[in-house]
């Protein structure tokens, strides 16, 4: 008999011979304080958990300033900058030739080759915004991968006020019915640790830096 | 004897750690910000932190209940998303399965995020006698493995260390510049493991939790190596209790933030992922092959057992570790296993046998600390009596033991009897008392010379001749 079957078996027996635990409450309502169903106090629950956690905002009025943003954000930096295949990146490209040509060199590096950890920076769509925690939820498929948002010590996200959300649960809903994606992820502020003497300290071995340039207005 | 060989070993490192004041600082000092960290996210986080409680409970109760059908649908759910399901009855078929996948893979360099199934199954030891060279990545776990140690906290592995141990361990073994500072340490490891991360070909997590509707797994983590390990390398095992299990993906709206706020105080840790296998076609990387080794080793056992069953709803969240007066006083190596602590008490000697191990159900105040934190409100305590009743019906206690309780049920339900052994109580403390050792002579309470009923028949008496 094989480990499978011989577990299996073993279960179902004293899944039969034991009364189940008794479970009283299975269903949760709301258990956490969270924001009010609008969009103002959504954004300012955001902003002040995404700030506590030490991640950079940038509220940007419309996608021309974005842009701009973000040329700022990369200017100074050392190595390639490594950008997602996403529409609205795309679009903020457009907007601003001098950000397209910035990034023009790095878009041929695949983020599967092994000079990849050279990356400077990488810059993502988000999937969607949380504001109960203050996090960034992204998913492989249309994150650009696995490496572009942990590999490269700074992490710029881009998003859209729309697509700010309460908790995961929208989000959650759309990952069971999409089948492209094989990672998703909850980020909530820069990589840290406090392993030594439960003493924070950020970029352990994620990204130092995560920014987020969030587009409001059209 | 194997028994009184680990029993006595427990007792003496006990000992040593209990004298030990500069452990104890450092223990009550990461505790205290610990307790803070949680106590504040509590309040601020949850309506109701009871009542969540309650839930939760229910949720990992009612999965736990039906083990045997989620397990069966997490498996189908998984092999349809390309991951290769692999079942092991104990340690060394879950250690056999790995290093088959290593040899068959060419492995000869893997990187680990934290995990404690992989230390219950004494992973490394196995990797490298095969010549794979094993790289701890989370910063806690690199240092108890530069150290030749095993995890001090399932949570926080290196509680046990001062800044200036670190500094000067790194210094031996990295060579790095001696230093007392945590941030300058930190980047240090991350220097040291970054080509790890891009040359190993072989990346192990374990698992937080299993979905059962999604076939996945999920990891939770701050630092972003186990990111890192399901990205960088070309293939991912992920070893995992098979009681890791819950039913839907929405079950996580509330377990992420129970483990976070349990285990480190936080709303959610940094990075919380979901991984339903390998790399798919258009997806530009992750890891080509992707296993999952469901792990029993001893967890049918607890099963099998009506009263410890719920042991199996533990979240490995470390908050009764945290609260334990006794783990906070001989600290986590002196239990000698994977799982120290309360829970590690409860479900060790089910894991590696009640011969050896049944020592660790008494070595507990019994004051339920522990149980008052568990966010999944298990009875830890209580098991631990558990444990004590079934070693007696095991009769795999001692023999002193048993005949001690025996003497004691026969005897102490009669007043009379008790009336007529008084003097040898008396004795026995009298001798307790020369015998201790001289900083506790003249502290070891006597038993009276009269007892309270005979003192009270004196009083009736006296008032019924008045």
């Amino acid at each position: 008999m094989n480990a499978r079957e011989q577990i299996l078996k073993r279960l179902r027996r004293c899944r039969q011979a034991v009364p189940d635990m008794p479970c009283p409450s299975k269903e949760f309502g709301p258990l956490f304080f969270h924001p009010e169903d609008n969009a103002e106090s959504r954004l300012d629950w955001f902003r002040e958990k995404f700030i506590a956690l030490r991640g950079e905002l940038y509220e940007e009025q419309g996608e021309r300033q974005a842009a701009q943003r973000i040329l700022e954000l990369i200017s100074g930096l050392p190595g390639f900058v490594q950008v997602q295949k996403h529409p609205l990146l795309e679009r903020l490209q457009s907007e601003l030739p001098a950000l397209r040509e910035r990034l023009a060199g790095s878009r041929a590096l695949d983020c599967a080759s092994p000079e990849y950890a050279q990356c400077a920076c990488g810059i993502s769509g988000a999937d969607s915004l949380l504001a109960q925690s203050g996090s960034i939820v992204l998913r492989s498929s249309a994150a650009g991968g696995r490496r572009l948002s942990v590999l490269p010590p700074f992490h710029i996200v881009v998003a859209a006020s729309s697509q700010l959300n309460g908790f995961v649960a929208p989000w959650f809903a759309g990952l069971q019915q999409d089948n492209s994606w094989s990672l998703a992820s909850i980020i909530s502020g820069p990589s840290r640790t406090a392993d030594i003497e439960k003493i924070l300290v950020f970029g352990a071995h994620g990204p130092k830096r995560l920014a987020l340039v969030l587009v409001t207005g059209s | 004897m194997a028994l009184a060989g680990e029993y006595r070993s427990f007792l003496h490192r006990s000992c040593v750690k209990a004298a030990d004041a500069s452990h104890h600082l450092k223990i009550l000092k990461a505790i205290a910000s610990y307790d803070t960290a949680v106590e504040a996210m509590k309040k601020s986080q949850f309506e109701s932190w009871e009542r969540a409680r309650q839930v939760a409970a229910s949720v990992k109760r009612d999965a736990v209940s039906r083990l045997p059908e989620l397990l069966e649908q997490f498996e189908a759910k998984a092999v349809e998303n390309g991951v290769e399901v692999v079942w092991a009855a104990d340690a060394a078929e879950a250690r056999a399965a790995v290093l088959d996948i290593a040899r068959a893979n060419g492995v000869r360099q893997a990187v680990k995020s934290k995990s404690m199934t992989t230390e219950e199954i004494e992973l490394n030891e196995a990797l490298e006698s095969i010549g794979v060279k094993i790289w701890e990545t989370d910063l806690g776990e690199l240092i108890v493995q530069l150290a030749h140690e095993r995890p001090y906290h399932i949570v926080t592995p290196a509680m046990h260390k001062s800044r200036a141990e670190i500094g000067e361990l790194f210094h031996r073994t990295l060579g790095t510049p001696l230093t007392d500072n945590a941030e300058e340490l930190t980047q240090a490891a991350r220097v040291h493991l970054r080509e790890a991360f891009c040359s190993a070909e072989l990346g192990i997590t374990g698992a937080n939790f299993l979905i059962a509707s999604l076939g996945a797994v999920v990891l939770t983590e701050n630092e972003g190596n186990a990111r890192l390990t399901t990205a960088c390398p070309r293939i991912h095992v992920a070893v995992a209790g098979i009681e890791k299990i819950l039913p839907r993906l929405e079950d996580l709206e509330l377990f992420l933030p129970l483990l976070a706020t349990s285990g480190t105080g936080q709303q959610l840790t940094c990075y919380n992922t979901i991984i339903r296998g390998p790399k798919r076609s258009g997806e530009p990387d992750g890891p080509e092959k992707m296993y999952v080794i469901l792990l029993d080793n001893g967890r049918s056992s607890i099963y099998a057992e009506e009263k410890l069953r719920v042991s199996l709803t533990c979240i490995r969240c470390g908050a009764c570790l945290n609260a334990c007066p006794v783990y906070r006083l001989i600290g986590g190596h002196a239990y000698n296993t994977a799982y120290p602590g309360p829970i590690g008490s409860v479900i060790t000697p089910h894991l590696r046998g009640f011969p050896g191990w049944q020592h660790m159900s008494s070595a507990s105040s019994l004051c339920g600390a522990c149980s008052e934190v568990c966010p999944v409100k298990i009875d830890l305590h209580r098991l631990l009596l558990e444990n004590r009743w079934h070693a007696h019906r095991q009769r795999t206690s001692s023999i002193i033991w048993r005949l001690g309780f025996w003497a004691w049920a026969a005897v102490y339900p009669h007043r009379k009897c008790l009336q007529m052994l008084q003097p040898f109580f008396r004795l026995g403390s009298r001798l307790a008392g020369l015998a201790a050792p001289r900083d506790l002579r003249g502290r070891i309470p006597q038993v009276a010379g009269r007892s309270f009923s005979e003192l009270w028949q004196d009083y009736e008496r006296k008032r019924t001749n008045s």
